[in-house]
């Protein structure tokens, strides 16, 4: 249990000296997050599950270039970005990002208005219907709480480039679930 | 972006300090547009929080636990023939080569003092056959003498 206190700077300094059991740990830590992101990104779990296992291979023989070993975290989120877009390159051709651009999803599918279809559902489909770099903002900022400098980071663009990305999302993808409003989506108003 | 939505962005954001925050707070009184925004944010935001997330799969706990010693055999294909063979060499046959750098220390000792040691003398005689005109001629030349 005295594991469970480490912080993550404790836990890739310990990693840095030697102890490769931490490993072990740091797969506990982040497997569910990391896992999750990337089937986020990638809508493909099999493809999801390589890029998380390449993440803790990385993070075992290349741990010596983790120069902060407090930003563990935002180092692991890296290098899964990386994977899963690679895997995405590989499967298709990610468009280029044009900031004018109003279209940010990746199809034009309709919404299915079914009345057996579920809210969720609608809403994990037009999540899944985002570009990639907009979805991984998006995805960074709610589940991982992560602040504008660290996506940044992780994303390789700029802190305001991460602002505009998030801010274009959500918009889209509000006016893309507005039609449901008379379905009951807009529970709150 | 104008600035009371930027704002309203940067609130869900967790990204705004107490002036802009009473701000906000003060614009949303008064604007029945921005309340409708921030309504609709916050919903969206609450949907997201409730998509059921993917649980990791057993398989991939299930490589996690290989990895390590995979790691070691990948590891050690990845190193260069001759350094594996050497360090495997090495560290099978630490006496054996401190046996032959002994041998080598002795082998040296031993070709240094043999430069050192006097070769004996050798005399050597040359055996020239002369004709025997020739030896006659120079007798008689000598006892004439």
């Amino acid at each position: 249990m005295q594991h469970l206190q480490l912080t993550d700077e404790q836990l890739a300094i310990r990693l840095q000296s030697g102890d490769a059991e931490v490993t072990a740990l740091i797969y506990e830590r982040f497997k569910s997050g990391l896992f999750m992101f990337c089937v986020r990104i990638l809508s493909n779990k099999d493809a999801a599950e390589d890029a998380v296992h390449e993440t803790f291979v990385k993070l075992i023989v290349q741990h010596s270039q983790l120069s902060h070993p407090a930003s563990l975290k935002s180092w692991l989120y890296t290098i899964a970005r990386n994977e899963a877009f690679a895997s995405l390159n590989r499967t298709k051709r990610i468009r280029e990002l044009n900031d004018d651009d109003e279209n940010i999803f990746e199809s034009d599918d309709a919404l299915s208005m079914d009345g057996t279809e579920e809210r969720l559902k609608i809403v994990e489909t037009v999540l899944n219907q985002l570009l990639p770099q907009y979805k991984e903002v998006l995805l960074l900022r709610e589940y991982e709480s992560m602040n504008y400098e660290e996506i940044a980071h992780i994303t390789g663009t700029t802190i305001s480039a991460v602002k505009s990305r998030l801010f274009k999302a959500r918009k889209a993808m509000m006016k893309k679930l507005e039609p449901l409003k008379k379905r009951g989506y807009d529970e709150f108003e | 972006m104008n600035s009371n939505e930027e704002l309203l962005h940067r609130c869900f954001d967790a990204d705004l300090n107490d002036n802009e925050m009473k701000k906000l707070f003060l614009d949303l009184s008064k604007n029945a547009d921005l309340r409708n925004t921030f309504r609709k944010f916050q919903s969206l935001q609450h949907d997201l929080h409730m998509l059921s997330q993917p649980a990791v799969p057993a398989s991939l706990d299930a490589r996690m636990s290989t990895l390590r010693p995979a790691l070691r055999f990948r590891q050690m294909q990845d190193r260069p023939l001759l350094r594996r063979i050497v360090s495997k060499k090495i560290s099978l046959s630490l006496p054996a080569l401190a046996a032959a750098f002994l041998l080598m220390i002795m082998g040296g000792y031993f070709a240094v003092t043999n430069v050192a040691i006097p070769k004996p003398k050798v005399e050597y005689v040359y055996v020239v056959e002369m004709p025997a005109y020739i030896v006659q001629s120079n007798y008689t030349s000598l006892k004439n003498n």
